[in-house]
């Protein structure tokens, strides 16, 4: 009963497959041979997707959020210029943040983002 | 796809692209972590906001130690403890469901679900969202929540059991 109970205290990680090697052999050799603990295995997978589903199905983080965090941390964007194409283009862009303007620019080469400057990075952050 | 230490220690450096993008990658799940402890949207929606402003703030002292994860999680529980020890100073109902009544049959299984969730003791309801929806590894919410390994296995133990209890 003991080992039961250990080895039920360990389903839920073994199902997420996060147990260290060791664990998880453990716990398979019990399971190929207790029923008990074979049903428990059964349960507990059917509770870790009603709770999954019924987690995600919560209303998701409102978009404003990103918002007011955006402001607080990198400030409230001034002016914003963006010239070329997505195969190679330029991006300027000015916050306020607090009593500072912080600028930076972006070379895109092919979709991809290569910072140029940042002024907030030598200035720090507050 | 960029680690989320890779992440971090890119915001570390003031990279706001790399902050946009772990912002993207976390917030939503701070918040339903948040709302897990304190089954108050709004109050984890300010949990989600506060979370990733210090992450901005703090990632120079992410030293490493730990997953970026159970990191960003441990900022955003201290940031929830918070603000319910606040909050219980004011005497707030906590929302049944968090979300509206639905005649679909999903739905209302759903709202059992989290019904039967909110029922938990706290302390087994946060390990039940930290394995089940995080899958973060025992050893690493032991470390979190600073409580040992046993503590966490045993609370998870109960949690199921109540769970399929009130399920079946």
């Amino acid at each position: 009963m003991k080992e039961c109970r250990d080895i039920q205290e360990l389903i839920p990680w073994y199902i997420e497959g996060v147990l260290g090697s060791e664990e998880s052999v453990r716990v398979s050799s019990h399971l190929a041979v207790c029923e008990a603990c074979r049903e428990d295995l059964a349960v507990t997978m059917r509770l870790r997707l009603e709770v999954r589903g019924a987690l995600e199905a919560l209303p998701e983080l409102p978009a404003s959020a990103r918002t007011n965090t955006m402001k607080g941390t990198q400030g409230r964007p001034l002016a914003k210029l963006d010239v070329g194409s997505f195969l190679v283009g330029l991006s300027l862009g000015a916050n306020l943040r607090n009593r500072n303007i912080p600028m930076r620019g972006d070379l895109r080469v092919l979709g991809r983002t290569i910072p140029l400057f940042n002024t907030a990075r030598k200035g720090g952050r507050t | 796809m960029q680690s989320d230490r890779e992440l971090l220690t890119k915001v570390a450096d003031g990279d706001e692209s790399a902050f946009e993008r772990l912002y993207d990658r976390f917030a939503d799940r701070v918040y339903r972590y948040a709302f897990t402890i304190l089954r108050d949207r709004h109050l984890a929606q300010e949990v989600a906001q506060e979370t990733m402003t210090a992450i901005w703030k703090g990632a120079t002292r992410f030293a490493g130690r730990s997953k970026a994860s159970t990191w960003i999680f441990g900022i955003a529980r201290n940031q929830a403890l918070s603000l319910r020890r606040k909050e219980s100073r004011t005497e707030t109902s906590p929302e049944i469901a968090g979300v509206e009544p639905d005649p679909s049959s999903q739905i209302l299984r759903q709202q059992r679900v989290l019904e039967a969730m909110k029922r938990l003791p706290d302390d087994q309801r946060e390990v039940v969202f930290l394995t089940f929806y995080e899958g973060l590894p025992y050893k690493q919410i032991a470390r979190m929540l600073e409580i040992p390994e046993g503590t966490v296995k045993s609370r998870m133990f109960h949690a199921k059991r109540k769970l399929a209890e009130v399920l079946s």
